[in-house]
């Protein structure tokens, strides 16, 4: 259990837990928002359904009753200005349709809650109804009534063509026979006393009044057209009767029965269409009538138009204002719903922001930056610092990398640092290697110097030796001359006898012989002690195959010779304790040989100056006790050859054993030592594979062990093979 | 009320004929014309004769392809010389037709109840058979075309050969009881002025009946040499056969509007010392290539149809319209056509040269006095003492 919470404890720290924490957060307000959207979205619901289920329906409701009471207002118009009777019949269906929905659309109102609204609009507009039904009425009356006032006017048309038609040729005719006696073309003219009398003229004034009254008479019938007061129809009626009884008197007063006849038909149709059944003025009056009735129609349904437009207009603002109240209601429930879907959404969005910015902007980021910072500074090869790590999220453990990455870059570096120096040593390595070039080659000057040196060192004692042996042959030769004189004397002498003088030469040759002997003797002397010397001056850097104990036991003899040669006084009792299971191993003899005669050579000086300083400090001629002892011994152990040098001499100061394989190291007087004896030997033995060891009590004694190993000549073919290598 | 529609060049031309035409070339503008004139009645024959014209002409037009892309066709309705039936048929062609111009209107009152609606419409209003001074102000009528010589200009021609030929100066007049007859009668009075001369008697009739005893019987008492009748054909022989009856002989001299086939048809063989003015010249010439078109023009369409001074003119008219239209080819507007007749540049319609200006909207000046033969038949009076020289 408290694994668990150390866990979630960690787990508080991560940035995984920031952003879950904002989508939370995000996904929270998202949930919220969806809650109060469905929420909104049902109360729309029932808000709406409330509009659909009643406001709607009511407003569709009135809406089209109000279009229905307009169609119907609007009937009475269209029926006015209709042409015919079926334009009216279809009207009237139309109006009927009209009527029909119009019923049916205020009982389904009056269930709206509207009753009392709706009875009344309903009264009103069945009473308009009535109305336009009594307009439709009076219309197909005056529209049958137009109908016979068309035919009535045609009839007229065709009365007066047929009048004047018939009236103008009589009256032109009659005139012309009164005047002429002449009816046809090609009849003869009756004598004047049967055509000019009384009676023509008085048919002739006839003719011409009829023409005149039948012009009067349809003027009168043609003006009836013009008649817009019923007053002036029997005003004119009464005048086209007066005309009618005028004309009727004229043609009764015409003899002639031919032109009677022509006129009276006419007369006639004049008549009927002046005073008969539906005569012009009857339909007039008529038509004036029914205009008067339909002019009161037309004038109360207007009012009624007038009271169902604004009642219909009353009607749609209450049911207007319910949807607009309930549509209000929605709206502003949307509107709240919209506030809070915006509140939450900027409260979401700010927390997720907010928390986006704590951890991001102000954590994250500086850190972020940190590191970034930190890893171009490591780039660019800052590596000194370590990374700080803060906090226990990613970018801790990022830093914590970081700070990784950082060691090991900083182990890479040194190791790196290592390599340059390597590159660094190589190069002063090839430096040095030039200058121990330099060296080498001024070693083996310095070493043949040495080796002259050394020469010179023997020279003194070889010198000696060899100066004994050569006065010894001088001196013979010089007493060998004396003798060739003394013979040569006598043999020249005449005087003596020839006994005498055979004795003589053969003393004299006696003589002579033994002082060739010993010229002889001494001269092989030296010529041995001379190629002691060349074989010590030789050169020969090959290793071969050598028998230790010889080599030491010559070579520290050889020293010896050469202290001895070129010191006064020297003694020294030299011990040899040689191994004589040491045997032979390859080396360059020459050099080891060197390593003993220098060492030797060292142990001498020292034994020797102690002695000095020993006699000295005595005084002359009072004994001392020292004595000078020097023991070369030789080993063989476990593969490996010593070689111990062992003196009782002045030694070595503790601060100094370690300097005295150092070149030019040296404690003689510069006139003595190079410096470089002990380094080269040191360097010969190591070229070799062996080493120089010194153990020495300051005063009391020296002890150099030189230990080679048994396969050194291995060891230097290999070292030759890579010197020839490189 | 409608006598007769009629798709001539469809009708005439024939579905062969026409389905090549249409896959040939592309479809041509059709320019429909309309006429209302009387077909019945006392001047019926003076508009089945000028129609006879137009459709002559115009089926030549199409037949020949005159005017290339433009395609005539015809329309017309009777009108009965009443102004009313005019002014219905005219709106019909106007309205329901929708025509680019009307043509051979008959007569003077008609003319005149018909040209307000054509004028205020823009529609071409072109060749009315009729002589009225109204219809020659250009200026006022910018959409009137006249072909004829005006009947002022008859009645000058009429009392100048009577002054100059014969010396006549008894001068009577028989007209018609309106517009027309009004016009003609003042007409003459001017032109009588200019000799200083009056009418000696005058006598009237009513439109459309022959009641003319009494105006005979009238201008006999005042006897004069020379009546001029301004009316119709019916009324117009019949007042001359009577004049005849009565032992009154005077010279009738009619106005071309009589129409001369009618004239002569109701006459009929005799001496009746009968003139008529012509505004066109002899159908019957060899010398006019006009009259020459015409009459092959007419027996292709009408075969058999007997040539006469009114469809001569309506062929004349017809071709007038063709001959403006072939200067406004790329632009078939009413207003290039009329434009057309506003320029000086004479249009020659096979050697007819036609006038006009600005200020003249009339083609032809000329008058021609014709006789009565005593075959019958009106010829040209190149004299009046010299009788029947034809």
């Amino acid at each position: 259990m408290s694994g668990y919470w150390s866990r979630l404890a960690a787990f508080r720290y991560k940035i995984v837990t920031y952003f879950y924490s904002a989508i939370g957060l995000a996904a929270l307000t998202t949930i919220l928002m969806i809650a109060v959207t469905w929420y909104s979205f049902e109360r729309i619901t029932v808000s709406q359904r409330d509009i659909y289920t009643s406001s709607m329906p009511a407003m569709v409701s009135v809406v089209r009753i109000s279009k229905l009471s307009s169609d119907l207002v609007a009937a009475v118009p269209k029926l006015l200005s209709a042409n015919s009777t079926e334009e009216v019949n279809m009207l009237s269906e139309q109006t009927g349709k009209i009527r029909i929905e119009l019923e049916q659309q205020l009982s389904l109102f009056q269930s709206f809650e509207q009753a009392v609204e709706a009875a009344e609009f309903s009264s009103l507009a069945l009473e308009l109804d009535d109305d336009i039904r009594s307009i439709e009425t009076s219309m197909q009356q005056l529209f049958e009534l137009r109908n016979k006032l068309a035919d009535y006017r045609n009839r007229l048309q065709a009365a007066e063509i047929e009048l004047r038609r018939t009236i103008i040729p009589l009256t032109d005719n009659q005139l012309f026979y009164l005047m002429t006696g002449r009816t046809e073309i090609g009849i003869p003219a009756v004598s004047k006393d049967i055509h000019f009398t009384v009676q023509e003229v008085n048919t002739y004034r006839h003719i011409s009044a009829i023409a005149r009254q039948s012009n009067s008479a349809f003027q009168f019938l043609a003006g009836i057209g013009v008649i817009t007061d019923v007053a002036f129809v029997q005003v004119r009626s009464e005048l086209f009767e007066s005309t009618i009884d005028t004309m009727r008197r004229s043609i009764d007063s015409i003899d002639d029965e031919d032109i009677r006849g022509k006129i009276e038909p006419l007369f006639e149709r004049l008549m009927i269409l002046g005073m008969g059944e539906e005569n012009g003025f009857v339909l007039k009056e008529q038509e004036l009538r029914l205009l008067g009735l339909q002019t009161e129609l037309i004038e109360k349904s207007r009012d009624l138009s007038n009271k169902l437009a604004s009642d219909a207009e009353q009607l749609v603002t209450t049911v207007q204002s319910q949807a607009t109240s309930s549509v209000e209601a929605t709206v502003q429930l949307i509107g709240t719903s919209r506030t809070v879907l915006i509140s939450l959404g900027i409260i979401g969005i700010i927390g997720a922001a907010t928390i986006v910015w704590l951890l991001i902007g102000r954590s994250l980021i500086p850190r972020l930056q940190y590191l970034s910072q930190r890893m171009r500074s490591m780039g660019s090869g800052n590596l000194d610092n370590p990374v700080e790590v803060v906090g226990k999220d990613e970018i801790a453990e990022m830093a914590s990398a970081l700070e990784i990455f950082r060691k090991s870059a900083l182990d890479a570096r040194r190791l790196n640092i290592v390599e340059e120096l390597s590159k660094d040593l190589q190069a002063k390595n090839s430096e040095l290697q030039s200058v121990l070039d330099q060296l080498q080659s001024a070693q083996s000057q310095i070493v043949m110097r040495e080796k002259l040196a050394a020469l010179g060192e023997l020279t003194a004692g070889v010198a000696h030796e060899i100066k004994n042996p050569l006065n010894f042959v001088t001196n013979f030769s010089d007493a060998s001359k004396e003798l060739i004189e003394e013979l040569n004397e006598i043999t020249e002498d005449k005087e003596i006898d020839e006994e005498e003088r055979k004795e003589e030469i053969e003393s004299i040759c006696k003589l002579l012989a033994d002082n060739v002997g010993r010229i002889k003797d001494h001269g092989s002397r030296a010529v041995r002690i001379v190629n002691d010397m060349l074989r010590m001056g030789r050169g020969g850097g090959q290793a071969q195959e050598t028998d230790i104990n010889q080599l030491v036991e010559q070579h520290a003899k050889l020293a010896f010779h050469g202290a001895r040669a070129s010191t006064e006084d020297f003694q020294i009792k030299l011990v040899f304790n040689l191994d004589p299971e040491t045997g032979s191993i390859e080396i360059v003899s020459q050099d080891i040989g060197r390593v003993i005669l220098n060492i030797v050579g060292n142990s001498c000086y020292a034994t020797h100056k102690k002695r000095m300083k020993a006699k000295e400090e005595a005084g002359e001629g009072v004994a001392i006790s020292y004595v000078p002892q020097l023991t070369v011994s030789t080993q063989k152990k476990e593969g490996e050859i010593f070689i111990k040098i062992h003196d009782n001499g002045f030694g070595i100061p503790d601060e100094l054993i370690e300097k005295i394989f150092n070149p030019f190291f040296t404690t003689k007087p510069t006139d003595e030592g190079t410096g470089l004896g002990l380094a080269l030997c040191n360097d010969i033995v190591q070229k070799h594979g062996g080493e120089i060891s010194v153990n020495s009590e300051n005063g009391e004694f020296t002890e150099m062990t030189i230990k080679i190993p048994e396969n050194t000549g291995k060891i230097l073919a290999d070292a030759e093979q890579k010197d020839s290598d490189v | 009320m409608i006598d007769s529609i009629r798709w001539l060049p469809l009708a005439l031309l024939g579905t062969p004929l026409v389905v090549g035409d249409l896959i040939a070339q592309e479809r041509p503008t059709l320019v429909r014309w309309g006429q209302s004139a009387a077909f019945t009645g006392p001047a019926g024959e003076i508009g089945k004769e000028l129609r006879l014209g137009v459709e002559a002409a115009f089926f030549e037009a199409n037949t020949n392809k005159t005017v290339p892309g433009v395609r005539f066709s015809f329309v017309y309705y009777d009108d009965g010389y009443e102004p009313e039936r005019a002014i219905q048929n005219t709106r019909k062609l106007i309205n329901e037709h929708k025509v680019f111009g009307l043509i051979g209107e008959v007569g003077t009152p008609t003319s005149r109840a018909v040209v307000p609606i054509a004028t205020e419409e823009g529609i071409p209003f072109i060749a009315p058979f009729t002589g009225a001074e109204f219809l020659r102000r250009a200026d006022q009528l910018p959409n009137v075309v006249n072909l004829r010589a005006s009947y002022r200009q008859e009645v000058d021609e009429m009392v100048d050969r009577l002054f100059d030929e014969k010396g006549i100066t008894r001068i009577g007049i028989l007209y018609q009881n309106d517009s027309f007859g009004k016009s003609g009668y003042e007409n003459t009075k001017l032109s009588l002025a200019r000799y200083g001369i009056k009418l000696v008697a005058s006598g009237t009739y009513e439109r459309n009946t022959t009641a003319v005893k009494t105006a005979v019987f009238d201008l006999s008492l005042a006897n004069p040499e020379a009546v001029i009748i301004v009316g119709s054909y019916k009324p117009a022989s019949m007042a001359i056969k009577w004049s005849q009856e009565i032992d009154f002989n005077p010279l009738f001299f009619n106005i071309s509007f009589v129409g001369s086939q009618a004239l002569q048809n109701e006459l009929g063989q005799g001496n009746f010392n009968v003139y008529m003015t012509q505004v066109i010249p002899d159908f019957m010439s060899d010398k006019l290539q006009l009259a020459i078109d015409y009459r092959i023009a007419l027996e292709n369409v009408w075969p058999g149809a007997a040539p006469s001074f009114v469809s001569f003119e309506g062929y004349a008219a017809a071709r007038m319209v063709v001959a403006a239209f072939e200067n406004c080819i790329k632009n078939i507007e009413p207003e290039c056509i009329l434009d057309r007749f506003r320029q000086l540049e004479p249009i020659n319609i096979s050697g007819l040269e036609l006038t006009f200006g600005p200020d003249d909207n009339q083609g032809s000046d000329r008058v021609y006095l014709t006789v009565l033969n005593p075959q019958g038949v009106f010829v040209p009076a190149f004299t009046l003492n010299e009788e029947f020289n034809r």
